[in-house]
C-alpha cells in the first residue's frame, strides 16, 4: 500500500519585519540555490499564507525534506539590500495551529 | 526537554553584546560561550549577570589561529586556565595535528577550503570534537558544503561535531534547528544532528567546569568534599 506523506507547516518571519511576498520569494530562491529546481519540486514546497505587511508566511513541505526548508530559511542573509534573518516560529503539523501562531505574530 | 547551546558568539561591544543576549534566548538557548574582544573582555561579569537574570548562562572563549606548533602549544599553555572553551583554527596541517590531539584544545575549526587534506590519518589521531561555524556557509555557501560533507563522511564516525553560529550580531545567529539542519542535511538522523547544538556542547563544558575547579587534581583525579 502506498504510504502517505507527511507534510509540515513551518511559520517565518522576517527580521527585521519586511514584505511577506519578499521574504517566501527569498526562501524559495534560497531553496532552489542550494537543493536546485528539482529539490524544490520534489519537497512538497508550497507557500500556504502571507500575512503581507507583517512579514510572515506559512510554507508548507513534506517531513522528509524539513531539513531542508530550515537550512534555506537560514541561509538567507540579505532582503532587497537590507540586512536581515528569517526566524522559524514554529514547525506544526497542522494548518490550524501554524494559523494561530502567525497569528500571534502580527 | 533538550538544553541548547551556542557555543561560539562573538563579542565586540556591550550593546550588541547584550542585544545578542537577549536574541539567543529568544531562539531557544540556554547556554552560550561567548569570545569576548576590546570593552567586553572587562565587562564580562556584568554580562553574566545580566544574562542569568533572563535565564541564559555564559561562558568565556578564546579562539586560537595559531601558524604554527609552537605558537600553539604557547598559546594553550598561557590560557588554558583562563577560558571554558578553547578552540583552534586550524590553518594548516601541522597546527591541525596538535591540535586534533592535544587534550587542553576542545574543538578545532577547520577552514572553508583549507590548504591541507584532512583523511583517516588525521581521523586516527581525533581525541577533540570539530566545529562548524555557521558564519562560515553564510559567507561561502558552496565552499563550505564541501568542506562540511567532508568532515562529516571522514571525521564524522570518529569524533563529535558541534555546530555553533560564531556570529557577532543578532541577524547572525540562528535557532538550534536552523544550526541542527546543516547535519541533517549532511546525512544525519535528527537526533544526532540535535545533539550536536546540545548534549555535545553541553558535555564539553561540564567537563571543562570540572577541570577549572578547584577539586580538580588531575586526569581521573578530583578531591571530594
Amino acid at each position: 500500500m502506498a504510504k502517505r506523506l507527511k507534510r509540515r507547516y513551518v511559520v517565518i518571519m522576517a527580521e527585521p519585519r519586511l514584505s511577506g511576498d519578499s521574504v517566501v520569494n527569498a526562501v524559495r530562491s534560497s531553496y532552489r540555490e542550494l537543493f536546485g529546481l528539482f529539490g524544490l519540486a520534489i519537497s512538497g514546497f508550497k507557500v500556504m499564507k502571507v500575512y503581507k505587511d507583517e512579514g510572515v508566511a506559512i510554507i508548507r513541505c513534506f517531513l522528509k525534506y524539513l531539513p531542508n526548508l530550515l537550512l534555506a530559511t537560514a541561509s538567507v542573509t540579505k532582503l532587497d539590500g537590507e540586512d536581515v534573518a528569517i526566524r522559524t516560529l514554529i514547525i506544526t503539523g497542522t494548518m490550524k495551529r501554524a494559523k494561530e501562531v502567525a497569528e500571534t505574530y502580527l | 526537554m533538550r538544553r541548547y547551546v551556542d557555543l561560539w558568539v562573538r563579542c565586540e561591544n556591550m550593546e550588541k553584546c547584550l542585544e545578542m543576549i537577549k536574541c539567543l534566548k529568544r531562539l531557544g538557548f540556554s547556554s552560550a560561550a561567548l569570545e569576548l574582544q576590546g570593552e567586553c573582555v572587562e565587562k564580562f561579569d556584568d554580562l553574566k549577570r545580566e544574562a542569568k537574570e533572563i535565564g541564559l548562562s555564559l561562558y568565556k572563549k578564546l579562539v586560537l589561529e595559531p601558524s604554527s606548533r609552537k605558537e600553539l602549544l604557547k598559546l594553550l599553555r598561557e590560557n588554558r586556565g583562563r577560558f571554558e572553551v578553547i578552540s583552534v583554527i586550524c590553518k594548516n596541517l601541522e597546527t591541525a595535528l596538535v591540535a586534533a590531539r592535544d587534550s587542553r584544545v576542545d574543538t578545532i575549526i577547520i577552514p572553508v577550503n583549507p590548504r591541507y587534506r584532512f583523511d583517516k590519518g588525521v581521523a586516527a589521531l581525533l581525541k577533540n570534537r570539530v566545529e562548524l561555524p555557521f558564519r562560515y556557509f553564510l559567507e561561502d555557501r558552496g565552499g563550505f558544503l564541501r568542506t562540511a560533507s567532508e568532515i562529516v563522511s571522514v571525521l564524522g564516525r570518529k569524533c563529535g561535531i558541534i555546530v555553533s553560529s560564531a556570529g557577532s550580531r543578532s541577524l547572525e545567529l540562528r535557532n538550534p534547528r536552523q544550526l541542527a539542519s546543516l547535519l541533517q542535511v549532511l546525512g544525519f538522523d535528527e537526533e544526532r544532528a540535535l545533539d550536536s547544538v546540545s548534549s555535545e556542547a553541553i558535555n564539553l563544558i561540564e567537563e571543562n567546569l570540572v577541570k577549572l575547579s578547584k577539586n580538580y587534581v588531575m586526569r581521573g583525579v578530583v578531591k571530594l568534599g
